[in-house]
């Protein structure tokens, strides 16, 4: 069937609901081609007012008007629209309690007493990124109190790799080596024939690693990364000529 | 001869006005007269949208019942007829709805033997059999329209929505009927 253009449709409707004779002769006469559908329109209209049932009332008199006790029941989409109201309170009071109760920075537990006082590193400083052991806090708190959440392509900074004050007086090397390996979560495994002199160290936002190659070059031994968080310490050993 | 056309004009407007001032007073047969004035009018639009005359003079008792409670906030922006006409529209396309509802609940065989309202057969069978095809939203629409013979801007008013909005609502209404009456006929 041939799609009618809208100026042609508008005046059929018009002629149609006007019921006006010589106005669809005069149609018919100027469009031909929609005679039939100008006239399957006013049968459609003719038919459609003709068809108004009856004002007639089931009883003949008018009922005597009496106001009904029951209220008329509400709607249902009143009904639906409390439930959707409902709902959005709900997520917006969860998300204001989430915004206002942010979840508590992750802490590095670090070892403290005697003459030994490692620290962490300060919460201002450095871009490291914590990994916290509750997967849900993957978040750091800034001093202002704002979270920020780290792009997804950003590299996680394993615990190791974070950096640490650390200073020891009058400790053998060994016993330094097991605080540098319990305040930075560094395995650290010692071969045999390692030697332990009585020594002083103080480092300054250094990682575990750092510590141990500065050691290293001093007290002769070399820290051979093993795996990640694994460190085996090798003493130098000395060649002999020839 | 102006002043006079003017008067005459707002006779039927003060006339319902002067009758809601005698209500809210307390003058109770005041709401009589404008159920009995208004009461053909919306049982047409009811029984034009519910196509039952049963269920059209229940939900005219209905709309009558919403109008005495609600009279008290009728703020008199537009004429009482097109607020009352606003009422009986909502209402029996709501009616319609539930209706639809329960039609469904109820087997052919219970409907064969259902005692139908006895009225005067309509011209055309095809008529009723669309509407009743139809949303009741549109029935309303058709029924404001053809049926009551309500301007656009009448029926506007009583959609509660402007002309144009109107216009299109009923070029929409009268389409669909029109598929739905083409569909019949072949």
């Amino acid at each position: 069937m041939k799609r009618v253009p809208a100026d042609i449709d508008q005046l059929m409707w018009t002629i149609a609901e006007s019921a006006d004779v010589a106005a669809a002769d005069d149609f018919e006469r100027r469009f031909p081609e929609w005679k039939s559908e100008l006239e399957s329109r006013m049968a459609m209209v003719r038919g459609l007012r003709h068809a108004r049932p009856p004002v007639v009332a089931p009883t003949p008199v008018i009922p005597k008007f009496v106001p009904r006790a029951n209220p008329a029941p509400a709607p249902r989409r009143l009904g639906w629209v409390a439930a959707l109201s409902a709902t959005a309170v709900i997520a917006f009071g969860s998300f204001l309690w989430v915004a206002l109760n942010p979840p508590p920075p992750p802490t590095v537990p670090t070892p403290q007493g005697g003459q030994l006082s490692p620290s962490g590193p300060p919460a201002s400083e450095g871009s490291d990124q914590v990994l916290p052991d509750d997967p849900t806090a993957a978040q750091s708190t800034p001093p202002g109190g704002q979270q920020t959440v780290p792009p997804p392509t950003e590299r996680v900074v394993m615990p190791w790799e974070h950096r640490h004050d650390l200073s020891v007086a009058d400790a053998s090397l060994i016993d330094v080596l097991n605080l540098i390996s319990d305040t930075t979560k560094l395995k650290i495994e010692i071969a045999p024939g390692m030697p332990n002199p009585m020594i002083n160290v103080s480092y300054t936002q250094r990682t575990g690693m750092e510590m141990l190659v500065d050691l290293g070059r001093e007290y002769g031994f070399t820290p051979l990364e093993q795996a990640r968080g694994s460190v085996l310490i090798v003493p130098v050993v000395e060649q002999s000529g020839g | 001869m102006v002043s006079l056309l003017f008067d005459k004009s707002k006779a039927t407007f003060d006339e319902d006005g002067i009758l809601v001032d005698r209500f809210l007073v307390g003058d109770a047969t005041a709401f009589e007269q404008l159920y009995g004035k208004y009461y053909d009018k919306v049982f047409a639009i009811s029984r034009g949208i519910l196509l039952d005359a049963d269920e059209a003079a229940d939900a005219v008792q209905e709309i009558f019942t919403l109008v005495y409670r609600h009279l008290p906030r009728f703020d008199r922006r537009s004429k009482f007829s097109t607020w009352l006409f606003r009422i009986s529209v909502n209402r029996s396309i709501q009616q319609a709805r539930r209706v639809k509802y329960k039609s469904r609940l109820v087997d052919l065989d219970a409907a064969d033997h259902a005692a139908a309202p006895i009225e005067e057969d309509t011209s055309d069978p095809r008529i009723e059999g669309v509407m009743a095809e139809m949303a009741p939203a549109d029935r309303a629409l058709l029924t404001l329209f053809y049926w009551e013979e309500l301007s656009l801007q009448e029926i506007a008013d009583s959609l509660g929505c402007n002309v144009n909005a109107a216009k299109t609502r009923l070029y929409r209404a009268r389409e669909r009927f029109r598929l739905l009456y083409e569909r019949e006929g072949v």
